[in-house]
């Protein structure tokens, strides 16, 4: 029990820190303050918060597994990543935060109904995002908890109830600041997990030198790029699309635009948070290699994939340490996990509910909407945590699919809508809706075009969808225009 | 004009992506046939990674020198 003490300390940090946010957010707007932090993120909590909830439990776990099994051609493609936060900010950063503030929106669907005045668009979105990042937040859940059972000999349900309660528990209580907050912890402790584990694995391989060298005459593969086959160049172009370029239409790292405090901050953000996706992209999936010098056979011979990087913490890291080595990729998880509650419970409260009862002249009471904000965070916490108590199978296809399903929902809707007047509302609910169905109509039917990833048919399909509709659709009126450009 | 500027910006956002896929796919392509290793590393492999980081960190200072601090 003791080494699990520096957890256990962790997390209560996490929820102190969520108590202290809540006290100092009395007053003011509600709905302002908790879904988006009142506007007043500052540069670095900015990156880190993007980063961290860009960066989930399957980067510290499953990459790296890969990265065991294939070599430096997964690193080499896992570096595509280092784009996602100076993609995201500087296409959407400065546009969204000023949209936000001119259409007093809390969410980027109340941008997005801004733009395209459609009722049924701004519905799909919200259901879109519960849906999606519900299946996101289950992989995460199942992935720390399999991380700890399988660290700390401890059960599955220990680990779930460890870290799952508390991060549902902390997200309604405080909201997105605190989201925020605990986030830059997230990502200081992931960077210090890497470091730590790095260090051990080296330490017990004996240095990069011995690791690599003897590699290279067992696994000549695992130094090309295409690794004797099993990186296609059709999963580079894949990668590119679904970790890369596309990452931009993810709504939780455009929300990020709407919350922080000045320009100044996003371009710090823009800096800090390339330099710290990158380290750790690298950092881990190195790691994963390097797990070589530490554990025998592939990855099959240890478990499988997912694995990996368990087994290297517990063959390399001094057992008074696993406690503290674990945080980093536990950290990984809860940060999305909160990252997306806050998000998800916006696309409820805000888009859906308030929405409702301000289109019919009701106004909800500043009260109401505080306990409703709350107990739906917390709901919506709790059933994904009980899912999670009986792991659905092939969870991680499932994580891939939401995030596929994210993106071509939100991508061209958002980039086309706020960068082309030409944009309008039968266009994007063509692009939203077709695509997103197209691609779980072929992700259903296991449908592939050139064994591509589905998300090159659903971004395609729904840019071509866009294209129609807007070619046949109503134009925008003039006063949207005129808001907008 | 901010929504100009703010398009301009979105481009060179743009352009340092397209740079920075240009640069990925020459360290992976030219490099690789290239036997040089350092620590047992190939050089594709830390051009194509580490090299491309510090690419990317070079195009972010660029890019956030480049845009403009507004009043939100």
């Amino acid at each position: 029990m003791a080494n699990l003490l520096p957890l256990l300390l962790y997390m209560a940090v996490m929820a102190a820190i969520s108590f202290y946010v809540r006290k100092l957010q009395q007053g003011g707007n509600f709905l302002e303050s908790y879904f988006v932090g009142n506007r007043q993120l500052g540069g670095f909590v900015l990156a880190m918060t993007t980063v961290a909830t860009y960066s989930s439990v399957s980067s510290f776990v499953g990459g790296p597994g890969m990265a065991f099994e294939v070599g430096f051609g997964w690193l080499y493609m896992a570096v595509v990543q280092v784009t996602a936060v100076f993609l995201v900010l500087g296409i959407f950063g400065k546009r969204v935060a000023l949209l936000a503030r001119k259409f007093n929106a809390v969410t980027v669907v109340d941008i997005l109904r801004a733009r395209y005045k459609s009722e049924l668009l701004a519905g799909f979105a919200a259901l879109a995002i519960v849906l999606f990042f519900s299946g996101t937040m289950t992989a995460q859940f199942v992935g720390g908890a399999k991380l700890f059972a399988a660290v700390t000999g401890y059960s599955y349900e220990i680990g779930l109830l460890l870290f799952g309660l508390v991060v549902v528990v902390y997200t309604s209580i405080g909201g997105f600041r605190a989201v925020a907050l605990t986030d830059t912890c997230c990502a200081v402790m992931m960077i210090a997990g890497i470091v730590i584990l790095l260090h051990y694995v080296l330490m017990a391989g004996g240095g990069v030198e011995a690791i690599l060298g003897k590699l290279t005459v067992e696994r000549p593969e695992m130094f090309e790029p295409f690794s004797g086959g099993k990186m296609p160049w059709t999963l580079y172009l894949t990668q590119w699309l679904l970790v890369g370029v596309c990452t931009i239409g993810l709504p939780q790292s455009v929300v990020r635009g709407i919350s922080y405090k000045d320009t100044a901050g996003m371009k710090q953000a823009i800096i800090i948070g390339t330099v710290v996706i990158g380290f750790m992209n690298i950092g881990i999936n190195f790691v994963g290699i390097l797990a070589h010098g530490v554990l025998s056979g592939d990855a099959a011979a240890n478990g499988g994939v997912d694995n990996v990087i368990p087994s290297a913490i517990v063959a390399a890291v001094p057992e008074n340490l696993i406690g503290i080595a674990i945080i980093g990729p536990l950290a990984a998880s809860i940060s999305t996990i909160s990252g997306l509650l806050i998000v998800a419970s916006s696309a409820v409260v805000k888009d859906i509910y308030v929405h409702y009862h301000s289109s019919r002249g009701r106004t909800v009471e500043q009260s109401s909407m505080r306990r409703l904000s709350i107990l739906t965070t917390a709901l919506m916490g709790t059933i994904v945590f009980v899912v999670a108590l009986t792991p659905p199978s092939l969870i991680w296809l499932i994580n891939m699919f939401a995030f596929g399903g994210l993106e071509t929902a939100f991508f061209w809707t958002l980039l086309l809508g706020l960068y082309w007047k030409g944009a309008n509302k039968l266009g994007a609910e063509l692009s939203m809706i077709g695509g997103t169905v197209v691609y779980c109509a072929t992700q259903a039917l296991g449908f592939k075009v050139f064994d591509l990833h589905q998300i090159t048919i659903g971004i395609t399909v729904s840019l071509l969808f866009f294209l129609i509709g807007s070619y046949f659709g109503k134009p925008t009126d003039e006063q949207t225009l005129k808001e907008f450009f | 004009m901010r929504y100009l500027e703010i398009l301009k910006e979105a481009k060179m956002t743009g352009l340092s992506l397209l740079t920075l896929i240009i640069f990925w796919l020459l360290a992976g392509i030219l490099l690789s046939g290239v036997e040089m290793t350092i620590c047992n590393i190939p050089i594709w492999a830390i051009v194509g990674t580490i090299g491309v980081w510090t690419m990317a960190i070079v195009l972010a200072i660029t890019l956030s020198r480049k845009i403009k601090d507004v009043d939100l």
